[in-house]
């Protein structure tokens, strides 16, 4: 995992306690879809302001807002207690956070393949094939794309879910972790 | 005649699931041509800055099932759009 930052360690917090209502600052916390997207224009406006993002940040904003709208997407009204997303960026330091304590990759994707092994399968199947949760309705690419978008930048992202890492940094690897993670923290460096 | 379709109409950023069905839910009752009242329906992009593949799946999947290679697009050189423009072609259509 990358070295831990503020933001990582309170996504890692909330996430891992036992009860999460009222840990997160009002400023962190997006309880509905339309506050989380109203942060992520903010973040692509100010990236945009960045001479040294400029236009990759209509990029940023495409994999932050594929990542985060499926917290939304797939959790609605099925969370374990808090609902919504932790989101915290940091455009300077050039990192986005992104949590929530809702059902993880692995059982989204049961939903659809219930043969889906283990957590490093269910987060490579979300990274590589056409499969959603959500079946069957046509759904499940947006992460495919958001993995092409990191490779070509060469940006790092962790998505971290159960007792899943899946790591995209060049190239992309899973592996298995002995403490599970309920829900998910994806870290994104650009 | 082409039918251009001024996408920023619909927002400047085109990001989730639910905001792209609505668009075209309410384009569809409102802007989109019937069939015998355009030849050729552009979307045009100017001025939007964020493109995601799940507001385009929405949107431009449907619009591009029925109207095939008459449905055209402009201005797409924001990187998001051009992005996910590409990668929905790649996907094969129900």
């Amino acid at each position: 995992m990358k070295e831990s930052t503020p933001q990582i360690q309170k996504a890692l917090d909330w996430v891992s306690m036992g009860n999460g209502i009222g840990f997160l600052l009002s400023d962190e916390h997006c309880p509905t879809r339309d506050v989380f997207q109203a942060r992520a224009d903010k973040l692509v406006i100010e990236c945009a302001n960045n001479l040294s993002i400029g236009e990759n940040a209509s990029l940023l904003g495409l994999v932050v807002g594929e990542i985060g709208n499926n917290t939304f997407d797939h959790n609605l009204g099925n969370w374990r207690d808090e609902r919504g997303a932790y989101f915290v960026y940091d455009a300077e330091q050039r990192i986005v956070v992104i949590a929530d304590r809702g059902q993880g990759v692995l059982t989204t994707l049961r939903q659809a393949r219930s043969s889906i092994a283990d957590d490093c399968e269910a987060l490579t199947v979300a990274f590589t094939e056409t499969l959603s949760g959500r079946a069957p309705e046509r759904r499940g690419n947006g992460l495919k794309l958001v993995a092409k978008v990191v490779q070509e930048q060469q940006w790092k992202l962790e998505y971290h879910s159960g007792r899943g890492s899946y790591i995209i940094d060049g190239a992309s690897t899973c592996t298995t972790k002995d403490d599970e993670l309920k829900g998910m923290v994806a870290i994104l460096t650009f | 005649m082409v039918m251009k379709i001024i996408m920023k109409n619909f927002g400047d950023f085109l990001s989730s699931r639910p905001a792209g069905k609505e668009a075209y839910l309410s384009a569809q009752a409102y802007v989109f041509p019937a069939k015998n009242e355009a030849d050729v329906i552009e979307l045009d992009f100017d001025g939007v800055k964020v493109l995601t593949p799940s507001w385009a799946d929405e949107f431009v999947t449907p619009l591009a099932e029925q109207w095939g290679d008459k449905l055209h697009f402009s201005h797409t050189e924001n990187l998001s759009v051009k992005a996910t423009l590409e990668f929905l072609k790649q996907i094969p259509t129900s």
